[in-house]
C-alpha cells in the first residue's frame, strides 16, 4: 500500500495550490448560484413568456454582436495587410501602442470619446456645419454601439492578424516577388488561408467581448430597444428592483454563454498574450499602386476611427473647469476607491493565477504528472474553468452574490467586497493567459537542471523561479490592476453617492451632460490606470524606468 | 569548366557582348552600415559555379541582389547583354532556391508547383500534366497531394526545385539549398542538382559553406574574400 499513498503524496505536492484556488473560486461561484437558484421559485414563467421581452433582448444582443464583429473584422484586415506591408511606415508603433492599450484604456473613457466626437455637438458635427450639413444625431442606438464595438475591437483584431501575418517566413515574400504574385493572388493565396485558421479564435473572443459588453451600451444605447441582456439585468436589479427578472435573465446570459463556449471550444486555441518581436521583412508587393490606395485608405479609415475621439478627449480635459475638477473632493476619493479596489483585486487575482498556473505546470510537464492518464484532462478542466470565467458576466456573479448575502449585510458594507472579488475574477482569465505558458516554459528549461543540481524549495524559487517568471508576473499583475481600475459593471450596479469609483463618477458627470468634468476625469482616470499599470509592471519585472525600456516594453497584445 | 557546351544558341545581340551572367562593379550597402561590399563575377551559359566564404562576406546578399530582393548602389548585373537591375523580381530570368521556407505550407505540393507556372494558381489539365512530369523528374511521383509538413526536409527542397524547372528561367540562384539535411542527403541532391542542370541548360549559381559541397558537383568555385 506504498505506492498509492506516495503518488497521492505526490499530486499534492504538485496540486496544493491550485487546488486552493480552484476551491476559493468554486466557493464563490457557489455562493453565486445559490442565491440564484434561490430564487427561481419567485419565478413567474408565464409572466416572462406573455411578452416577447426577453427574446427581444437576446435577439438584439445577438445582433449587434454579431455586426460589431464582423464590421470590426472588416476593417481590421485591410489594415493588419496594410501594416505588415509596410514595416517601416512612420506612426506603425505609435499605432500598435495604441492598440495594445486599447485593452487597458477604461471603456468609458473611449466612451466619453466617442461622444465628443460623434455626439450631437461632436467634432463631426461641427465640421459639417461649417458646410451647411448636419450628420444628425446618429450616436444614441446601434450606430453608438457599432461605433464604440468597431473603435475598441478593429484596433485589437488588426494587432492579432498583424502578428500572425508577420510570423509568416521572409521567404515567403521572396517566392511571391519571384513567382510575379499580385496583391491579389497573395490575398487569395497566402494570407487569406492564414487569416482563415485564426479568424474561429480571436473573432470569437471579440464577438464574446461585444455580447457582454456593458458600459458601452448603457451609455450609447439609448433605449429599450436597444438593450442587451448585461444592461437588461442592470435595469431589473437597479430600476425595477425585480430580481427574479434578473435571474430570468442572467440564467439567459449564462446558458447562452455555456452554448457559445461549446460551439467555440471546437475551434479552440489558445489566445496567447505575448509580445511581438521586431522583424526585418521585405514586401516587394508594397511598391504597387493599388497596393498604396487600398493601404493607404485601410489606415486612414482606421486613424479616422481611432484618433479623433482620443484626442477629443485630451482637448475637452484642457478647460477652465480643471481646477475645479481636481480640486474636487469628490474626485479623490473616488480615486482613492479605485486605487484600494483595483490593488485588492489585482492581487487576489494574481495570487488565484499563480495557483491554477502552478497546477497546470505539473500537469502539463511529462516530467512531473503529465505521463498520468488523466493528467491532461484534468488539465483541460482547469484550463476550462479559467475561460468559464470570462463567459460568467460580471451582474450574474454579483446578482447571486447580492442575494445571498443581502440578508446577511447592507449593501453598503457589501458593496466594496463585491466589487473587488468580481473584478479580481473577471481579470483573472485574461492573466492565466499571461501566467500559464510562462510557468510552463520555464518548469521546462529548468526541471531537469534543477533535480540534479538539488535546487529545491524555497532555494528554487528564489534562484530559478522568481528570475525566470518574474516579468511574467509583473505584467499580470499590471494588466489585472488596470483593468480593475477603468471597470464599470459591478460598480454601476452597488455604487451610491458615498461609494464610488474613478469609472463611476465619470459615468455620473456625463450622465448630467457635465462634458468638461466629464473629460478631465476621463484623463484622470487614465493617467492613473496607466502609471499603477507601468509602476507595477516596472517594478515586479525588476526594469528600470528609463523611456527607451518603457517604449520596448509596453507592448502587449494577445495573438492567436 | 563546362563540359556540355551545346547551349541553346543565344540571339544575335547587335553588340558582340557576354552572353552569360556578368556582374560589373556592383556595390551594395546593407541599410544603416557603413560597410561597402563589391562584387565582380563572370559565370559562362551552362557553367556551374559555387560560391565559398566565411559568414557575414555577402554570399546570400549576392544572390538577393541578382534576384532583385536588394538593390545595389551602383553597378550593373547582365544576362545576354541586357541589364537586369531595373527588373522587378518576377521579371528576371531567375529562380531561386532557399534553404528553407520555399513551400508555402498551407499548399499541398502541386500547388506550390503550380504557383511557378501560374502565380494566381489557375491552371489547365496541361499545367497539371506539366506539375506530374516535374515531380517524376525530382525523384517524387504520386505525391502532388501532400503538404509540406507531410515531406521530409529533402522532399521540400525536391518540390520547390520542381518549381524551379517549372518556370523555365534559364537561371538557378541556390541560397545554402541543402545545408540544413544530413550528409547522405545532401549528396543525393547535389548530384540531383547537377543533372537537372545539365539536363535543362542552366546558368546555375550555389552559395555554400561546405567546400565539399563545391567540390561535388561545381564547374568552378569562386571564393568570396
Amino acid at each position: 500500500m506504498q505506492r498509492p499513498l506516495q503518488s497521492v503524496q505526490k499530486w499534492l505536492m504538485y496540486l496544493w495550490p491550485g487546488f486552493l484556488s480552484l476551491s476559493f473560486i468554486a466557493l464563490i461561484l457557489g455562493f453565486a448560484f445559490s442565491g440564484l437558484f434561490s430564487e427561481i421559485r419567485n419565478i413567474d414563467l408565464a409572466r416572462i413568456f406573455q411578452n416577447n421581452y426577453l427574446f427581444r433582448v437576446i435577439g438584439f444582443t445577438f445582433f449587434q454582436a454579431g455586426l460589431s464583429t464582423l464590421l470590426a473584422t472588416l476593417v481590421a484586415i485591410p489594415v493588419a495587410r496594410a501594416l505588415a506591408r509596410r514595416p517601416t511606415l512612420p506612426g506603425r508603433q505609435i499605432f500598435l501602442q495604441l492598440a495594445s492599450l486599447s485593452l487597458i484604456i477604461p471603456t468609458i473613457v473611449g466612451v466619453f470619446g466617442i461622444v465628443a466626437m460623434h455626439g450631437r455637438n461632436g467634432w463631426l458635427n461641427q465640421f459639417l456645419s461649417l458646410f451647411d450639413i448636419s450628420a444628425g444625431n446618429y450616436l444614441y442606438g446601434l450606430t453608438g454601439i457599432l461605433i464604440a464595438h468597431v473603435f475598441f475591437n478593429a484596433p485589437l483584431l488588426s494587432r492579432i492578424f498583424l502578428q500572425s501575418l508577420e510570423a509568416l517566413p521572409p521567404e515567403y515574400w521572396r517566392t511571391t516577388a519571384q513567382l510575379g504574385m499580385t496583391g491579389k493572388d497573395i490575398f487569395r493565396l497566402v494570407e487569406w488561408p492564414l487569416l482563415r485558421r485564426i479568424i474561429p479564435a480571436s473573432c470569437g473572443l471579440v464577438f464574446l467581448l461585444c455580447f457582454t459588453s456593458f458600459a458601452v451600451v448603457l451609455a450609447l444605447g439609448g433605449g429599450p430597444s436597444t438593450n442587451t441582456l448585461e444592461v437588461a439585468i442592470y435595469q431589473a436589479i437597479r430600476f425595477d428592483f425585480d430580481i427574479p427578472k434578473a435571474v430570468i435573465l442572467s440564467l439567459a446570459q449564462l446558458s447562452l454563454c455555456l452554448i457559445l463556449l461549446i460551439i467555440g471550444s471546437k475551434f479552440a486555441r489558445h489566445v496567447v498574450l505575448q509580445k511581438t518581436e521586431e522583424r526585418s521583412v521585405q514586401r516587394f508587393d508594397a511598391r504597387h499602386t493599388i497596393a498604396k490606395i487600398t493601404d493607404g485608405l485601410a489606415l486612414l479609415a482606421m486613424v479616422f476611427l481611432v484618433i479623433p475621439p482620443l484626442i477629443a478627449t485630451v482637448w475637452k480635459a484642457v478647460s477652465p473647469r480643471l481646477i475645479a475638477v481636481l480640486t474636487d473632493e469628490k474626485l479623490w476619493t473616488a480615486s482613492f476607491n479605485s486605487l484600494l479596489i483595483s490593488l485588492a483585486a489585482g492581487c487576489i487575482a494574481l495570487i488565484l493565477a499563480i495557483g491554477i498556473a502552478l497546477m497546470l505546470r505539473s500537469l502539463q510537464s511529462p516530467y512531473r504528472l503529465g505521463r498520468h492518464s488523466f493528467a491532461s484532462s484534468f488539465a483541460t478542466m482547469t484550463d476550462l474553468s479559467g475561460s468559464i470565467i470570462l463567459l460568467l458576466p460580471p451582474f450574474v456573479l454579483a446578482t447571486g452574490l447580492f442575494i445571498t448575502f443581502r440578508t446577511a449585510a447592507s449593501l453598503t458594507v457589501l458593496a466594496p467586497f463585491l466589487v473587488v472579488i468580481v473584478n479580481a475574477l473577471m481579470t483573472l482569465p485574461f492573466i492565466l493567459r499571461i501566467l500559464v505558458p510562462a510557468f510552463e516554459t520555464s518548469a521546462q528549461k529548468s526541471d531537469h537542471l534543477c533535480d540534479n543540481l538539488g535546487i529545491k524549495g524555497l532555494n528554487r524559487i528564489r534562484i530559478i523561479d522568481w528570475p525566470q517568471n518574474r516579468k511574467a508576473l509583473g505584467l499580470a499583475l499590471g494588466l489585472s490592476v488596470a483593468l480593475s481600475t477603468g471597470d464599470l459593471s459591478v460598480i454601476a450596479l452597488f455604487g451610491t453617492q458615498d461609494f464610488t469609483t474613478l469609472p463611476l463618477l465619470m459615468f455620473q458627470k456625463m450622465g448630467s451632460y457635465r462634458l468638461d468634468d466629464a473629460a478631465i476625469t476621463a484623463l484622470f482616470l487614465c493617467l492613473q490606470s496607466l502609471i499603477l499599470f507601468i509602476l507595477i509592471e516596472r517594478t515586479i519585472a525588476g526594469k528600470r524606468f528609463s523611456f527607451s525600456t518603457t517604449k520596448a516594453n509596453k507592448r502587449v497584445s494577445t495573438s492567436a | 569548366m563546362p563540359d556540355d557546351q551545346e547551349a541553346p544558341t543565344p540571339k544575335e545581340n547587335h553588340q558582340a557582348s557576354f552572353q552569360g551572367l556578368s556582374i560589373e562593379k556592383l556595390s551594395y550597402q546593407h541599410h544603416g552600415s557603413e560597410e561597402v561590399l563589391d562584387f565582380d563575377l563572370r559565370v559562362e551559359p551552362n557553367e556551374l559555379v559555387a560560391i565559398l566564404g566565411p559568414s557575414g562576406i555577402g554570399k546570400s546578399t549576392l544572390l538577393s541582389l541578382i534576384a532583385g530582393f536588394e538593390n545595389s548602389i551602383s553597378g550593373a548585373i547582365k544576362f545576354e547583354g541586357k541589364e537586369l537591375n531595373n527588373l522587378s523580381p518576377s521579371e528576371r530570368p531567375i529562380t531561386s532556391l532557399f534553404q528553407e521556407h520555399n513551400l508555402f505550407a498551407h499548399l499541398s505540393a502541386e500547388e506550390n508547383i503550380g504557383l511557378g507556372i501560374h502565380p494566381g494558381l489557375r491552371l489547365t489539365s496541361q499545367d497539371k500534366a506539366q506539375i506530374t512530369q516535374a515531380l517524376n523528374d525530382v525523384g517524387l511521383t504520386g505525391l502532388e497531394k501532400r503538404l509540406p509538413a507531410e515531406l521530409s526536409g529533402g522532399q521540400r527542397q525536391r518540390v520547390a526545385l520542381a518549381r524551379c524547372l517549372v518556370r523555365r528561367r534559364p537561371i538557378l540562384l541556390l541560397d545554402e539549398p541543402f545545408s540544413a539535411l544530413d550528409q547522405d542527403l545532401r549528396k543525393e541532391m547535389l548530384k540531383l542538382v547537377k543533372d537537372l542542370h545539365q539536363n535543362h541548360g542552366l546558368l546555375t549559381l550555389m552559395v555554400t559553406h561546405l567546400k565539399e559541397d563545391a567540390d561535388a558537383i561545381a564547374d568552378r568555385i569562386v571564393h568570396l574574400t
